[in-house]
């Protein structure tokens, strides 16, 4: 009796094109968003009965510290909605040969990138 | 669920085994292949293999038939016509894949890695058990359905209908899309993967086909068609420049319209 087949490797060996990584991202920053919305409702929430809370949350996002995980979260926003558009026009079966996705590829990240300064300079200034 | 790293008896052995080339031999490339001999009931492993390419031809299925014919007798790996037509030598080379026969050793530099097709059941060596893909090719019928009598003579089409199935009927059925793509590996038993549903796709588009209905009904499935979640794996790696993520977008596309 021969044993079972075994099967090809796969993730250890392929290598992912950046359309590729860009759509797990798309899923991880999907992920994290939906989580980050729950917890930011249970905060809300939360301060609503004892305000004292949400400032002792206000002076942690203050820190420098804090100040990367918001621009992180804006990024990964920007970011999901940048690449959520471009499913939407692929789902109406526009731009999808090999030549416009590997721009689009470039316009999802510049997109994201750009949106997330504007933000941030905005609140900044 | 999906598991992302190997089962135990698929993890790749490092200590494979090594041919050096002759001494003489001016323009030395080090090949490493995917190894599995069932019999031996050992682990798969990787070998390696060093090949003068000045005395051996351009392509990555003229380096392994030199090896098979001069070096290492027991390599197995599937090749027929040797001019990308007849999709058998369907392989991953160094993390992508492609046709072994239309792959010049030239566009790489350093170390040549070669894989058979990603998160298949490996028979032997390169040979993987394609037995599921075509299961898939058949579950969508792929022959002309149309209920009207038997023509006396061919049925005929406008040349723009006859257009729309240029970039899908060329299809050599290698499987390099569907072996490319994550959720064709998380599912490979009930996403149907992008090499039948370019097919699917193909009879829809054909003015001749009269079973759309039928066609879109049995596709319409969370697995069949919606595991594809356009990750673009697919249109990028087929060797013949074909666009299976388009066809199952256009397919998505029909099934919406359809409903409204």
């Amino acid at each position: 009796m021969l044993p079972e087949h075994p099967v090809s490797p796969h993730l250890q060996i392929y290598r992912l094109p950046l359309a590729a990584v860009l759509s797990i991202s798309h899923r991880i920053t999907g992920v994290l968003l939906t989580a980050a919305a729950v917890a930011l409702a249970f905060l809300v929430a939360a301060a609503a009965y004892a305000p004292v809370l949400w400032q002792i949350v206000m002076a942690g996002l203050q820190h420098p510290l804090g100040q990367v995980v918001l621009i992180a979260w804006t990024f990964a926003l920007a970011f999901h909605l940048c690449t959520g558009i471009r499913h939407l026009v692929w789902d109406a079966c526009i731009g999808l040969s090999m030549p416009a996705v590997q721009a689009s590829n470039w316009l999802v990240l510049a997109g994201s990138t750009t949106l997330t300064v504007a933000i941030w300079a905005w609140i900044w200034a | 669920m999906a598991q992302f790293t190997l089962p135990a008896n698929a993890v790749v052995r490092k200590d494979g085994r090594r041919y050096s080339a002759p001494s003489d031999a001016e323009s030395v490339r080090s090949f490493q292949v995917y190894r599995y001999e069932p019999d031996e009931g050992e682990n798969p492993r990787l070998d390696h293999y060093e090949v003068d390419l000045d005395q051996c031809g351009p392509m990555i299925l003229d380096v392994l038939i030199k090896i098979k014919n001069e070096v290492d007798p027991t390599l197995s790996f599937r090749r027929s016509c040797r001019e990308g037509i007849c999709g058998s030598c369907s392989m991953n080379i160094n993390g992508r894949n492609t046709l072994a026969c239309t792959c010049g050793v030239d566009q790489f530099k350093g170390d040549i890695r070669i894989y058979p097709l990603p998160h298949m059941p490996v028979v032997r060596d390169l040979v993987t058990d394609l037995s599921g893909f075509y299961r898939q090719y058949a579950a969508v019928e792929p022959w002309l359905k149309n209920g009207a009598d038997e023509p006396e003579r061919e049925r005929l089409q406008q040349k723009e209908d006859r257009a729309r199935l240029d970039g899908l009927e060329e299809c050599i059925l290698c499987a390099c899309c569907s072996t490319s793509c994550p959720s064709y590996w998380w599912n490979p038993d009930k996403y149907l993967g992008p090499a039948a549903l370019l097919q699917a796709w193909r009879w829809l588009a054909d003015s001749r086909d009269q079973a759309t209905d039928e066609r879109l009904e049995s596709l319409e499935d969370a697995f069949k068609l919606y595991r594809c979640h356009t990750i673009m794996n697919c249109t990028q790696t087929c060797p013949k420049g074909l666009n299976p993520a388009r066809a199952i977008a256009e397919i998505k596309k029909m099934v919406a319209l359809r409903k409204s």
